[in-house]
C-alpha cells in the first residue's frame, strides 16, 4: 500500500490551494507589520490559479476519473465542475478582500490562510467517495467557516453568529456521524461504491442511517426545516464571508450530497427521493415566503439563498429517474454562485464608515437596510445597474443567467414528471419577484439619503463587475457549462 | 436583408448603452441626438425590410445557439415576415416620433439621459419581441418591455404613487407570465420544439383526437393540450395587453411621463399580447372554443373599460381606459379569426392613441401640469392647432366615418358578425357588447373633447406649443385621418402569414356598417346633449338620483378594492403568517420562552436572545429529524 504519484494527482487542485495557504502564513510572518498585504494576495491567486488551471485541463472530453488514496477520493467531472464554482467564489473573495478586510480591522494573513484552507476542504469534499473522508472534509470546511464568520472579533454580532453557527453545526455533525455509523453497521463498509453493492435490500438500520445522513446534509445546505441558523449567521457574518459561504459551502455540500445519493444509495432512490422531494417543496415555499416581510436586504438575501437551495433540491428530487434534472441542478448551482456572490458583494461595495459618539474609531457598516439603497441609481448608476442585474437574475428574468438556470431546471423537472414541484418552483419564483423588486424600487425610485456617499473600494467593485459579467455571459451563452453539468452527472458513480 | 436584420434592434440598444453608461457626463444635445437617431435609423431599416417582404417573402437568420440540452435547443435568431414587418414599422415609426416629442416635452428634466436610455432599451426589447424566431426569445422581449415599462412609470419617482404603480404593473404582468410559461411548456411537450417555424410544422401535422402516450399530458388528446396551452397563453396575453382580469395595472401606469404613456401604454407594449396570438395563429385556429371564450372576455373588457371611461375626470385616465377598451376590440378581431382586422386596428390605434396621448401631453404641458378635465374647458380658441389634431384623434377613436379608426373597427365588427352567423350563440353576446362599446366610445370621446375644448374658458394663459412638440402631432394626425386607406395593403401583406382566414360575406359588411354608424351617432348625440350647453341638467342627475350609479362607475366598479381583498391581502397574510409561525410563535414562545425561562431560573448569565436562537435552530433540526424518521418508518411499513 504505497502512495504513488497518481494519488497526488488525484488531489492536485486541493494541494495547490493548501500549498498557497501555508505560503500565506509564512509570507505574512516575513512581511513587516505595516507593509502592504499585496504579496499575500499574489500568493493566494497563484494557488487558486494553479488549481483552476488543473480543473480546466480536466474539463476536456473523455478524461478518465483519477482515483487516489485507496479509493477514497476521485478527480472526476462532477468534482472538477463544482471545484470551478468553489475556486471562482474563492478568487472573487480574495479579489475583494484587500482593502475591505483592513477596513473591517481583520488580520489579512490569517484571513487568507483560512479562506484557502476552507476552499481546499470544499474541493476535497466534492471529490470524496468515502464516508470517513466526507465527514472529515465537512468538518474541516465547517471549522474554517466558523472562524471566518467570527473573524471581525470586535463586532459582537459577528462573534454571536459564529457561536450560533458552531453550536448548531456541531449538533448537525452529530447526526451526520450517527448516520454514517448506522450505514457502516448495515453494510460493513465506508466506501460509497461498496455500500451501493451491499445495500441491494434496504434494512431498517440502513434506512435510519440514510435518513440521519440526509439530515446532516440538509443542515449544511440550509434546507427547511434545518435552515434556522442561516438568516442569523448570514446576517451576522462579515458580508464578504457571507457571500463566500452562501455559494461555496452550498456548492460543496450539494456535491457531496449528490455523490452519496448517486454513488452510494442508488437502490434506495425511492426513499431518499421522497425525502428530498419534501425538503425541496418546504424549502422553496418557506424560503420565499419568509423573504417577503424582511426589511434588511442582507437578511432577505439570506432567505433567498435558502429558497435557491430549494430549487437545487428540486433537481435532486428528480434524480431517481434520469440525470437531466440533476445536471440542471448542478448548472443552477454554478449560475447561483455568481449572482448571489455579486449581490452580497454589492452590499459591501455600498458600505460606509460610521462614527458613533463615544467610539474610538469609526466602524464599517455594509449597506444592509432597504434605506441604504435609496437613490443609489442617482449616486452610482453602474452599481445600481449591477445590483439590478443580480436581483433580476435571482428572480429568473431573461436574459440573465438565473433565467437560463431556472428554465433548464424546470424544463427537466417537467420532462421527468415532477409537475407539482415544478409548479411550486415557478409559483414561488413569481412570489420572489416581489421582494427582489423592492430593492430595485428603492434604488431607482426613492430619493438618496442626506449623508454624503463614500467612494466604493475599487477591488470590491472589480469583484462585483466580474460577477455581473459572468451573470450576463452565462445568461446569453449557457450552452457549454450546461452541457458539462449534464455530462458530469451522467458519469458520476461510474 | 437577412444579414442586416440584427441592426434594427441593435441600434436602439447601442443608444441605451451609450446614454445609460455615459449619459451623465455627456452634454444634453448629444444625449438627445443619440437617443433620437437610433430609432430613426431603425425606422429606415424597417422600411427596407418592409420592401423586402411586401409580396409575401420572409427573411430569417440564426445567430448563435442559446441553450441546448440533448435534442432540445433554442437558437437566437430573427425572423421577418409580413406580420413582424408591420409591427417593426409601427414600433420604430411611432417610437421615433415619440422620441422626438420627448426632446421637447422633457426639456426641463435634468436627468433626461436616464429617461432616454430606458426609452431606447424599451424599443430594443419590443423589437426583440416581434422579431424573435422562438418563444423563449419572444419571452426575453416580453420581460424586457415589462421591465422598461416599470422603470419608466417610476421615472418621476418623487411622487411615491408612481413607484407603487410600477410595482403593480410588474406584478400583474408576472401573473400573466406564469400563464405564458406554462403555455410555452405545454406547447413544448407537444411539439418538442420552441422555434416558431418548427412549432408551425409540428402543430399542423398533429391529429387532434390522438391520445398522447407519454410526457406530462399522458392520456390527454392533442387537441386538449392545444386548448390548455392556448388558454394559458391567453392569460399571458391578458396580462400584457390589459384584459379582464389583469387590466388593473394599466390605468395606474399613467403615472409615468405622458410620452411614455403614449409609446408603451397605448401604442406598442400593450399590443404584445395581440401580437403573440397573431404570431401563434396556427395554434389558435385549432382551438375555436378557446377563441370564442377569448372573444367574450375581450368584449366584456371592452365594454367595462368603455363604461368606466365615461365617468373618469383625469384626461390620461380616460385615455387609459379607452386603450383597454380598444385592446378588447383587437382581441375580438383575433378571436373571430379575422387576424388582419385585428392587426389593422392595432396599427390605426397606435396612430390615433399616440396622437391623443401626445395631444393630451401638449395640453397638460400648456396648463402647467393640470390633468383634471373639469378644470379645463374653452381651450379651443386658445390652442387652435392642438384642438384640431386632438379632434382628429378623437374622431378616429370614436370611429367616425372617414377616419382610420372607423375602418379598422368596422373590419372587426364584420368579422364578429360573420362569426356570429356561423358559429352560434356565444358570439351573439360578444357582438352585442361590442356594439354597445362603440356607443360608449363615441360618448366618452365626445364628452372629453367638449369638456376640454368647449364651454367657458377659465382665467388662464396656456403656454405655446413649440414646433418640436407639434411636428410629431401633425404627422400622427395625418396618419390617424387617412390610415384607413392602408387596409388593402395590409390584407396583401398579411395574407401569407395566416394559416386559416375568415372571409366574411356582404351581409356582415352591411350589418356592421349600419350598427357601427348608428351606435356612433347615438353616442355622439348623447354626449353633445349632456355635455353641450345644457350640462347643468347632468350635474343635477349626478348629484341627485344618479349619485349611486355614478359613484359605482367613477370608482371603476371597485375592482381594485376587490383584488386587494381577495388576492393581495391573502398573500400578504400568508407571508406574515409563515413569518409569525416560524419566527414568533415557534421561536419566541415555544423555544425561547421555554428555555429562556429555564435559563433565567437557573440564574445563568446567558442572554435570552442568544440562548434562544441556538435552541431554535436545534429545535428545527429535531422537528426535521422526527419528520424524516416518521417518513422513513412510513416507507418501511409500506414495504
Amino acid at each position: 500500500m504505497n502512495i504513488t504519484w497518481v494519488d497526488w494527482i488525484s488531489i492536485s487542485p486541493a494541494l495547490a490551494v493548501i500549498g498557497a495557504a501555508f505560503l500565506v502564513v509564512l509570507v505574512d510572518m516575513l512581511l513587516p507589520k505595516d507593509a502592504s498585504k499585496a504579496p499575500l494576495e499574489i500568493v493566494s491567486y497563484t494557488g487558486i490559479g494553479a488549481a483552476l488551471y488543473i480543473c480546466f485541463r480536466r474539463l476536456g472530453e473523455g478524461m478518465p476519473p483519477v482515483r487516489g488514496f485507496f479509493g477514497s477520493v476521485v478527480l472526476d467531472e462532477l468534482s472538477v465542475y463544482l471545484s470551478l464554482a468553489i475556486l471562482a467564489a474563492t478568487a472573487l473573495l480574495v479579489t475583494m478582500s484587500g482593502e475591505d478586510m483592513r477596513r473591517r480591522k481583520v488580520h489579512a494573513g490569517e484571513f487568507y490562510a483560512i479562506v484557502l484552507l476552507a476552499a481546499a476542504g470544499m474541493i476535497l469534499l466534492v471529490q470524496s467517495v468515502n464516508l470517513i473522508m466526507i465527514f472529515l472534509m465537512i468538518e474541516i470546511l465547517s471549522l474554517c467557516v466558523y472562524v471566518l464568520t467570527g473573524i471581525t472579533r470586535r463586532q459582537p454580532r459577528s462573534g454571536e453568529a459564529a457561536m450560533k453557527y458552531f453550536v448548531t453545526g456541531a449538533f448537525a455533525s452529530g447526526f451526520l456521524l450517527y448516520g454514517m455509523a448506522f450505514l457502516y453497521g448495515a453494510t460493513g463498509s465506508v466506501q460509497l461504491a461498496e455500500i451501493a453493492v451491499r445495500l441491494r435490500e434496504a434494512t431498517p438500520m440502513a434506512l435510519l442511517g440514510m435518513g440521519l445522513l440526509l439530515v446532516g446534509f440538509a443542515f449544511k445546505v440550509g434546507a427547511v426545516p434545518f435552515h434556522m441558523w442561516v438568516p442569523d449567521v448570514y446576517e451576522g457574518a462579515p458580508t464578504p464571508v457571507t457571500a463566500f459561504m452562501s455559494v461555496a459551502v452550498k456548492a460543496a455540500a450539494f456535491g457531496a450530497l449528490v455523490r452519496v445519493c448517486v454513488a452510494g444509495l442508488p437502490a434506495q432512490s425511492a426513499q431518499w427521493g421522497g425525502m428530498v422531494w419534501g425538503l425541496a417543496a418546504a424549502t422553496m415555499i418557506v424560503g420565499n415566503l419568509m423573504a417577503v416581510p424582511q426589511r434588511s436586504v442582507k437578511r432577505m438575501l439570506a432567505y433567498s439563498s435558502i429558497a435557491h437551495a430549494g430549487y437545487v433540491l428540486l433537481g435532486l428530487a428528480a434524480l431517481k429517474t434520469s440525470h437531466a434534472a440533476a445536471g440542471a441542478a448542478i448548472f443552477y448551482l454554478f449560475v447561483y454562485t455568481f449572482m448571489t456572490f455579486g449581490a452580497f458583494a454589492t452590499l459591501a461595495y455600498l458600505g460606509r464608515e460610521v462614527s458613533f459618539p463615544g467610539a474610538r474609531a469609526p466602524e464599517w457598516h455594509d449597506a444592509e437596510d432597504l434605506f441604504d439603497f435609496a437613490g443609489v441609481a442617482r449616486r452610482k448608476p453602474w452599481t445600481a445597474a449591477a445590483m439590478t442585474l443580480f436581483l433580476l437574475s435571482l428572480a429568473g428574468i431573461p436574459p440573465t443567467a438565473g433565467f437560463a438556470g431556472k428554465f433548464m431546471l424546470f424544463r427537466a423537472a417537467i420532462q421527468e414528471g415532477h409537475y407539482v414541484l415544478a409548479l411550486i418552483g415557478i409559483l414561488m419564483s413569481i412570489v420572489s419577484v416581489y421582494y427582489y423588486l423592492r430593492v430595485v424600487v428603492y434604488m431607482y425610485m426613492k430619493d438618496p439619503l442626506e449623508e454624503p456617499s463614500q467612494k466604493g473600494d475599487m477591488a470590491v467593485g472589480a469583484a462585483v463587475a466580474t460577477a455581473a459579467f459572468l451573470t450576463i455571459l452565462l445568461g446569453l451563452m449557457p450552452g457549454t457549462m450546461h452541457e458539462l453539468s449534464l455530462r458530469a452527472m451522467e458519469h458520476v458513480g461510474r | 436583408m437577412a444579414d442586416i436584420l440584427w441592426l434594427i434592434p441593435i441600434l436602439p440598444l447601442a443608444g441605451f448603452l451609450i446614454n445609460g453608461l455615459f449619459g451623465k457626463r455627456l452634454p444634453r444635445v448629444v444625449v438627445e441626438a443619440i437617443a433620437v437617431l437610433g430609432p430613426f435609423a431603425s425606422f429606415g431599416l424597417a422600411l427596407a425590410a418592409f420592401f423586402h417582404v411586401r409580396h409575401g417573402g420572409t427573411a430569417a437568420f440564426t445567430y448563435f445557439s442559446w441553450m441546448a440540452a440533448g435534442e432540445f435547443s433554442v437558437d437566437v435568431g430573427l425572423h421577418l415576415d409580413g406580420l413582424s414587418a408591420v409591427m417593426v414599422l409601427v414600433i420604430t415609426g411611432v417610437g421615433s416620433l415619440i422620441h422626438l416629442y420627448s426632446v421637447g416635452y422633457m426639456h426641463e428634466d435634468e436627468g433626461v439621459w436616464r429617461y432616454f436610455s430606458y426609452l431606447n432599451l424599451f424599443l430594443f426589447a419590443m423589437l426583440v419581441l416581434v422579431l424573435g424566431d422562438s418563444l423563449p426569445l419572444l419571452f426575453v422581449g416580453w420581460e424586457g418591455v415589462g421591465l422598461c415599462s416599470y422603470l419608466l412609470i417610476g421615472y418621476l419617482y418623487k411622487h411615491m404613487p408612481n413607484a407603487e404603480a410600477g410595482q403593480k404593473a410588474f406584478i400583474t404582468n408576472r401573473i400573466g407570465d406564469l400563464g405564458f410559461l406554462i403555455g410555452m411548456f405545454a406547447l413544448f411537450s407537444l411539439a418538442g420544439t420552441l422555434g416558431i417555424e418548427g412549432l408551425r410544422l409540428k402543430v399542423s401535422a398533429l391529429t387532434l383526437g390522438q391520445k398522447l402516450t407519454a410526457g406530462p399530458f399522458q392520456g390527454w388528446t392533442a387537441g386538449g393540450v392545444i386548448e390548455f396551452a392556448t388558454v394559458c397563453l391567453a392569460i399571458g396575453a391578458a396580462g400584457k395587453s390589459a384584459q379582464i382580469p389583469l387590466y388593473v395595472w394599466l390605468p395606474d401606469a399613467m403615472a409615468g411621463p405622458t410620452p411614455v404613456s403614449a409609446l408603451i401604454h397605448a401604442a406598442t407594449m400593450v399590443t404584445a399580447g395581440i401580437y403573440m396570438i397573431a404570431r401563434l395563429n396556427f395554434v389558435y385556429v385549432l382551438a375555436p372554443a378557446v377563441l370564442a371564450g377569448i372573444g367574450i372576455v375581450a368584449a366584456a373588457t371592452a365594454l367595462l373599460a368603455g363604461v368606466i371611461a365615461i365617468a373618469q375626470n383625469d384626461i390620461k385616465k380616460v385615455l387609459a381606459y379607452s386603450t383597454i377598451s380598444q385592446l378588447g376590440f383587437m382581441f375580438c378581431g383575433m378571436a373571430a379569426m379575422t387576424f388582419t382586422a385585428g392587426m389593422f386596428h392595432l396599427v390605426t390605434h397606435a396612430f390615433f392613441k399616440a396622437l391623443l396621448f401626445l395631444g393630451a401631453g401638449a395640453i397638460i404641458h400648456a396648463l402647467g401640469g393640470e390633468q383634471d378635465i373639469r378644470k379645463m374647458g374653452g381651450l379651443a380658441p386658445q390652442m387652435r392647432w392642438v384642438f384640431l389634431v386632438f379632434a382628429i384623434g378623437g374622431l378616429a377613436l370614436a370611429g367616425c366615418w372617414g377616419f382610420s379608426g372607423f375602418y379598422s373597427k368596422d373590419a372587426i365588427l364584420v368579422g364578429v358578425f360573420d362569426r356570429m352567423s356561423r358559429a352560434g350563440p356565444a358570439w351573439k353576446l360578444t357582438w352585442c357588447m361590442l356594439v354597445v362599446t362603440v356607443l360608449c366610445t363615441a360618448f366618452y370621446t365626445t364628452r372629453l373633447i367638449l369638456l376640454v375644448f368647449f364651454g367657458p374658458a377659465g382665467d388662464r394663459h396656456p403656454h405655446k406649443t413649440g414646433p418640436i412638440l407639434f411636428v410629431p402631432l401633425a404627422i400622427l394626425a395625418v396618419l390617424s385621418a387617412f390610415g384607413g386607406h392602408l387596409q388593402e395593403g395590409m390584407e396583401h401583406l398579411l395574407k401569407p402569414v395566416w394559416r386559416a382566414h375568415a372571409s366574411p360575406g356582404p351581409a356582415a359588411h352591411h350589418a356592421a356598417l349600419a350598427y357601427s354608424v348608428g351606435a356612433f351617432a347615438l353616442g355622439f348625440v348623447g354626449a353633445v346633449l349632456l355635455y353641450g350647453p345644457w350640462r347643468a341638467g347632468l350635474t343635477r342627475f349626478v348629484e341627485g338620483p344618479g349619485r349611486r350609479l355614478h359613484g359605482l362607475v367613477a370608482n371603476k366598479f371597485y375592482v381594485d378594492e376587490i383584488y386587494f381583498w381577495t388576492v393581495i391581502a391573502p398573500i400578504k397574510t400568508a407571508a406574515a403568517g409563515v413569518w409569525f409561525v416560524f419566527d414568533k410563535l415557534f421561536i419566541d414562545t415555544l423555544l425561547v420562552g421555554g428555555t429562556g425561562r429555564a435559563v433565567s431560573l437557573a440564574g445563568g448569565g446567558l442572554r435570552r436572545a442568544q440562548a434562544g436562537t441556538v435552541n431554535v435552530a436545534a429545535g428545527g433540526i429535531v422537528v426535521g429529524v422526527l419528520a424524516t424518521l416518521g417518513y422513513l418508518l412510513y416507507r418501511v411499513l409500506l414495504g
